[in-house]
Formats: structure tokens, sequence, C-alpha cells
């Protein structure tokens, strides 16, 4: 009923030229349009992300940003749910269809990486996306939440550092093929393994990086896709699940329960089974979260030998982040989740960058992201309408 | 959280007692796990056991047990050596509240 009629994601980087989120905005939104063959007065709402006010220095960015889009007299609203915005915003726009409220939504995902402002106040700012009132005064950073995390859950699995290291090679080489990737960078093992401890068992380089940009995608409805649009994606699933906050107030600590939900959620609205995805783009904010999403959306039967096999690699059997990944592509946080979308929508329609398009296109895609320490969970799945 | 937060300044480990199932926990959820809102304040210890650690750039961390609490708190780890895995809270800044452990030794138990 939900079809995806335009995608695009801007460079992913620090931006040096002056330019700033109401620029990539524009810029996204103008390209999925084309894309779309749609005008913009056909769209006629507008949803759009961004984890915080503290980065933009913008309140009600979406009547800016209407207005900036020349989308006049519609309806438009921001999505937040910290790094799930993104995904969130998908569904919100999803929802909006499948009520009849719309017949095209635009939805764009933005935030700058601020790197105006010293990497203290950035990484303070970011632990008041957990519980400002327990670990945001602890000073405990997103860093130090996910290296407990993943402790629990290597010493539970036998995930090791070199898997760590691997994942981390992998997501990277993939991005080194992705033009608007943010880490093109080719690192060896030990390279990594002798990066800056961070908070163990993360190092530097298993960390993905906060970027500039901007991604959009622009929903149809099923009555009303344009003529020109036929072979576009179609959003066939959604799940959404929030998760205690504090880390120590969960069963598992080391597992991201709130993914299991969102993921059984989405696949029965899909009615398909999570065997049956064909290629993911999952949330890598640290190399282990990528693990930690595999085992908890239940992608695999044995994730670590799955891993350690290729099976996950780009020409395995179910590539995982062609993107790159947080790891690789970047991260700018609202912007994550509506590119996981736009990234999807392009390889199942045969449209990515031709070094990382799958020649053999699956059925069905995920995208899935998260906010907190898996807090958030906010889960979509695709089917591509190419043949 | 106004509990809480006052007992974190007088290095006290205050926790919810739920009325329902008699789980505490620390830090307090308002609502329990079993979906009860009764709830009373109680007094932990402050005592804790440490279950993981993390150190790095970022700083010294752990998820500890607290004595009497049902479920496990982050906290940040005050003169921890590598193998003390026992604590118990610390008192701290008022102007800002935060959840410290630092290690049982003998006299300060």
């Amino acid at each position: 009923m939900t079809f995806v009629t335009g995608y695009n994601l801007t460079q992913f980087n620090r931006r040096k030229d002056g330019s700033s989120f109401r620029d990539w905005v524009s810029e996204t939104f103008d390209a999925s349009l084309e894309i779309s063959s749609l005008d913009r007065r056909d769209i006629d709402t507008l949803i759009v992300s961004s984890e915080s006010d503290f980065f933009t220095l913008q309140l009600n960015p979406a009547s800016v940003i209407a207005d900036d889009l020349g989308l006049f007299n519609i309806e438009a609203l921001r999505v937040e749910g910290g790094g799930a915005s993104g995904q969130l915003a998908v569904h919100a726009g999803v929802k909006s269809i499948l009520s009849g409220a719309s017949k095209h939504v635009a939805i764009i995902g933005f935030d700058p990486s601020a790197s105006q402002l010293p990497s203290e106040t950035i990484k303070k700012l970011y632990s008041y996306s957990f519980d400002a009132w327990t670990d945001g005064m602890n000073g405990v950073s997103a860093t130090a939440l996910y290296a407990l995390s993943i402790q629990i859950f290597m010493s539970e699995t036998g995930l090791n550092e070199y898997d760590l290291a691997n994942l981390t090679i992998n997501n990277r080489e993939n991005a080194c093929l992705n033009p608007g990737a943010h880490l093109k960078i080719n690192h060896s093992q030990d390279e990594i393994l002798n990066s800056t401890m961070i908070s163990s068992p993360y190092r530097r380089l298993h960390c993905s990086p906060l970027s500039d940009g901007a991604a959009s995608i622009i929903l149809s409805h099923k009555n009303y896709i344009p003529s020109k649009r036929k072979t576009a994606p179609e959003v066939i699933g959604i799940g959404s699940s929030v998760d205690r906050v504090n880390l120590g107030a969960r069963l598992e600590m080391g597992e991201f329960t709130s993914k299991t939900i969102s993921m059984k959620n989405a696949c029965k609205m899909a009615d398909i089974k999570p065997s049956e995805i064909g290629l993911a783009e999952l949330y890598d904010a640290y190399a282990g979260a990528q693990f930690q999403a595999i085992k908890a959306l239940g992608l695999s039967s044995d994730f670590l030998k799955d891993f350690r096999n290729g099976r996950f690699h780009k020409d395995g059997e179910m590539p995982i982040n062609l993107s790159g990944g947080l790891m690789g592509q970047g991260a700018p946080v609202g912007a994550t989740g509506v590119g996981q979308a736009a990234t999807c929508s392009m390889l199942l329609e045969g449209e990515y960058h031709d070094e990382l398009q799958i020649n053999d296109i699956p059925k069905y895609a995920l995208a899935d992201t998260h906010g907190g320490i898996g807090t958030t969970s906010a889960t979509s799945i695709l089917e591509s309408n190419i043949n | 959280m106004t509990r809480w937060v006052s007992g974190l300044s007088e290095g006290k480990a205050i926790a919810l007692k739920c009325n329902q199932c008699e789980k505490s926990s620390f830090p307090p959820q308002r609502i329990c796990d079993c979906s009860s809102s009764k709830n009373e304040w109680i007094e932990l210890s402050g005592k804790a056991n440490i279950l993981v650690k993390t150190s790095g750039v970022d700083g010294d961390f752990a998820i500890a047990k607290f004595e009497g609490s049902d479920n496990s708190a982050v906290v940040s780890l005050k003169g921890f050596k590598k193998d003390e895995m026992n604590g118990k809270i610390s008192s701290c800044d008022p102007s800002q509240p935060s959840l410290n452990l630092i290690p049982i030794k003998s006299g300060n138990e």
C-alpha cells in the first residue's frame, strides 16, 4: 500500500563549505522529488527527523523546512526518538498513507555533527539521550554504555575482539565503494586492535563517526503512484518497541530485546519470516551493536558462525550494511534511519552504486534503527517490485 | 526522582519498593515490572557488587547490583583497582548529583 517513489542521501562527511542543514535538506528533497517524478505541490505531508535542537539551534524545524522547500499549507511535523528518529519518521509516513490521510509524504532526516562544539560538550549532550537523570548525571558516555552491554553479550556468545575488528574492516571496505560515505578507509586488524581504548572493549576505530548530512524518501499511496514509478519498492511491514531506559533494569543487559519485539511486529504486518530477508541495513553505532542487532532481529540461527563464514559480506548470501553502515557511511543521527530506508529502496530497485548493487536482487530488505542503548527500536521491511 | 537525587547528594541509596510484588528498584522505577504504581521509598545499605566494568578515555564505569535491589545500576567508579569488585555508594556534589561507587576497604564498610 505504501511505495517508496523517491529516495536520496547526500554526502555524509564533515562539511567545511559553510553549508547548513537547510542546504542539505533542500538538496536531498530536490533529488528525491526528481526521482519520484512528482511536483512539490503533490506532497501533502512533510515529516522531518532530527535528534537534537542543540545541534541545529532550530526549534520547530518542520515549519522552516516546509517553507524552504515550497511546501505550502501542508501538514508538517517532526518526529524524534534519539537515533531511531529517522526510522520512526518513516513509520509515521507509512501510517499517514495507510490511514488515508496522505497521498504523498516527504520524509527528510538530517543532523549536523556540530563539529564547532568541543567534543566533551557533544559527548555530554548525547549522554542525555539515555536517562538524563541517571546516566546523564553520572557522566557515562554512549560508548561506555554500549561497552558494558557488549561485554555481557561477548561473555554469553563467544564473540571476541577479532570479530569486532573484522566487522569494522568489513563495513569500512563497503564504505570505500560508496561515493557518499564519510569514512572510506581500509584498516588492518592490528591498527584497530591498537587504536585508543575509549571504553573497553570499544576502541576508537570501533566507533561510528558523527557526520553532517541529510537523507530523504517520498512515500506514495498505491492508488497515486506516478506512472513512471511502477517498479518502486513497497514498505510492507513496520514495527517499533521501547525497552527499559536504564541498562541495569533489563533482564538481559547484553541483548537488544526491543529489536526482537519490533521485528516480530514488522514481520507480522509483512507476513514474512526473518529468514526471508535478503539484505539489511542495521544500526552499527559501534561494531558490536551490529552483532547484537543480527541476533535480536533473528536474522541468523548462529550469527557468529554465519559472520565468520562470510554470509553477511557484500558477496555473501545476506549482505549487511552494503552502504558501509554508520561505521563507514557515517551518522548524521536524524538522517540515518531515513538513509537506511533509501538505501534499501535503491538496492531493491537496482539503482544503488555500481560496485555495491546486488545483481540477484532479493525480494525483501530490512532497515533497522535504534535510539539510546537499543532502547527505542524501529524496524521496516521493504519488498522489491522490480520483477 | 527528587528523593533519588537528594539521596545521592547525601551518599544514600534510596530505592523504590513495590507494594504489589515487593521487588525493589535502584535507580527507582516509578512503575514496577509487574505494572503496579503502588510503592514506597526505602533506604538500601549502599553496598554493591560490580558485575561488569569498562574503562578508557571516557572514564571508569560499571554495572553494579546494590544489596536489596532487584535490578542493577550503571555507576561511576571512583578509585577502583582492576580486580576490585565490591563497593559502596559515596556522596557527591549536590550541584552535580551522580551515582558514584567507591571501593570497600576495611574501615569504611
